[in-house]
């Protein structure tokens, strides 16, 4: 019995070596099977959430991902929606003023305006679950706004 | 223990037993691909692989690891950080990560991240890091396979063969000869552990890699997320005042790998896969003297009185060779888990150094290679940056 334990040992302690350099020399494999297995994914809270919307504009694009109240178990009571305005050319136009309908039930749930002069972003909430602006973040000459908001009914 | 046969016979028997390695080593080092035409690559290549391939063989022809393994493990550290800080100035232009850069999930992840994703992962699969899993630079689900394979296959050695951290706290534990700080309580050992629980119970509730984002020193040497807000400059303020203490003087003061040991929740929470791996570090008890050096030396605090009578090493041994090269009875030895205690131990050193020292020698490969294309690149052009 002892025996049988000390080559079951060995042998395993041998796959060690067999371990490592399976890991590395199928890293990609083995990274893409982990994923889809296991369905992980980085949290929305800061990927954004799933694009829901792609509105074309003549000088640039407007992507409106889901509504983010993703917690550790449920939902939160405040979360975000972000919204992206990506340049088709070099620069955003001098001034964005759209409605947008983020949980799209047809109507429009907030309306924000950018003026590039100021760089400065205003929101006119028309729900009450839009609270405020949250961050603006300059992505390359586009521009990435989270806007904060309530998680309850509208 | 010094195989004592005749010295050509002992250089043959070393060089069959390295052979295996080296071939293996001329495969990682290129990674299977054609040898570069950049001449300067090529050298960097050239004098990597020399470096680590006779690392290996003296490892095997003096019968001492920690000490070869020690030189492998500073050098992969510091070239590392050779290699991070002026690829994340090419790239980035500064050390600095921004909020755009994070967004986007451009964020490199790293092992130390793991333990403070894994409640959110395994409740909701998300991983808490403003990475990306596939993509990029580093990307989360890499190191999560190579983590998951370095633990079934070693356990904690991951803490002394891989991790690119480890070698600067012990780096600075090697400069000077004696400790000044000579008794650290036992009660500080149990700190990482602490420190596991509470960044764990706090990412989990925050959504936020808390240890990454407040404590992790190495963003010291590698990037943090850009000052421009108190919090960032708080949490600046502790990485670097954190890294001075924990991986600078008190390594220096104590002769120990201090953040190793007394901090670092990736390695508490490494040391639990020490439960189930095959290999372990074992006293025997007939030939031990009970000089207590192995205690003194231990760098990360696992053996002590309790831990020799029990003729093993405490769970958060890293399994850096340090105490069995130190002990002058030869009563530490490698050891694989169902086998018996002291006998065969240059088997079972043979058969652990060969996993172990792949890992060290394939991620060091990459940074070494790196830096010394860098430090090349200094020579020829007068500048670190493409």
């Amino acid at each position: 019995m002892f025996r049988i334990r000390s080559y079951l040992a060995y042998s395993w302690a041998f796959m060690a070596t067999l371990l490592v350099l399976v890991t590395f020399m199928h890293m990609e494999t083995l990274t893409g099977r982990l994923v889809a297995c296991t369905g992980l994914h980085v949290h929305p809270v800061y990927t954004g959430g799933e694009v829901t919307q792609t509105i074309d504009h003549p000088q640039h694009r407007t992507i409106v991902h889901r509504p983010v109240f993703d917690g550790l178990i449920g939902q939160r009571q405040t979360g975000f929606v972000q919204i992206e305005w990506r340049p088709k050319d070099a620069n955003l136009p001098d001034l964005i003023d759209e409605q947008i309908d983020f949980d799209q039930d047809g109507k429009a749930d907030l309306r924000i305006q950018r003026d590039a002069s100021t760089d400065g972003v205003r929101l006119d909430p028309m729900d009450s679950r839009v609270r405020s602006v949250g961050e603006v973040i300059k992505v390359g000459n586009g521009r990435v706004v989270r806007v904060n908001l309530s998680n309850g009914p509208n | 223990m010094a195989d004592h046969s005749p010295a050509p016979r002992r250089l043959l028997k070393a060089f069959l037993l390295s052979l295996p390695m080296i071939l293996l080593m001329a495969m990682m080092v290129t990674g299977g691909q054609p040898l570069p035409k950049d001449l300067l690559r090529l050298i960097s290549l050239a004098v990597t692989y020399v470096f680590i391939v006779v690392m290996f063989f003296l490892m095997v022809y003096t019968g001492r690891t920690h000490r070869y393994r020690s030189v492998l493990f500073v050098v992969y550290a510091v070239c590392f950080v050779m290699t991070f800080i002026p690829n994340l100035i090419e790239t980035r232009g500064s050390m600095s990560i921004s909020r755009a850069e994070m967004i986007q999930g451009h964020t490199p992840f790293c092992h130390m991240v793991i333990p403070t994703t894994l409640i959110p992962a395994a409740l909701s699969r998300t991983i808490i890091f403003p990475g990306s899993m596939l993509e990029g630079f580093a990307p989360i689900g890499f190191m999560l396979v190579l983590w998951l394979g370095v633990s079934i296959a070693l356990g904690r050695a991951w803490c002394s063969w891989g991790c690119f951290y480890g070698g600067l706290d012990e780096g600075f534990s090697k400069i000077g000869r004696r400790p000044i700080l000579k008794n650290v309580p036992r009660k500080w050992t149990y700190l990482p552990f602490a420190v596991l629980v509470a960044v764990a119970l706090l990412s989990a509730a925050t959504l936020t890699p808390m240890y990454c984002a407040w404590l992790c020193p190495f963003k010291t040497v590698t990037e943090f997320e850009a000052v421009t807000s108190a919090t960032t400059l708080v949490q600046a303020g502790i990485f670097v005042s954190l890294f001075a203490a924990l991986v600078v003087v008190l390594p220096l003061l104590t002769k120990r790998r201090t953040q190793c040991g007394l901090f670092c929740p990736m390695g508490a929470f490494q040391s639990f896969t020490n439960l189930f791996n095959i290999f372990d570090v074992r006293i025997d008890g007939t030939k031990c003297v009970q000089c207590g050096r192995c205690e003194k030396a231990c760098p990360t605090f696992s053996i002590d009185r309790e831990t020799i009578e029990n003729g093993r090493t405490r769970m958060t041994c890293t399994k850096c060779g340090r105490c069995v090269d130190d002990c002058p009875k030869g009563a530490i030895s490698y050891h694989i888990k169902g086998t018996p205690i002291g006998v065969r131990a240059q088997t079972a050193r043979m058969i652990f150094i060969y996993p172990a020292f792949l890992l060290l020698g394939i991620m060091g490969s990459r940074m070494i290679a790196a830096a010394v294309y860098r430090v090349l690149l200094l020579v020829t052009t007068g500048s670190l940056i493409k």
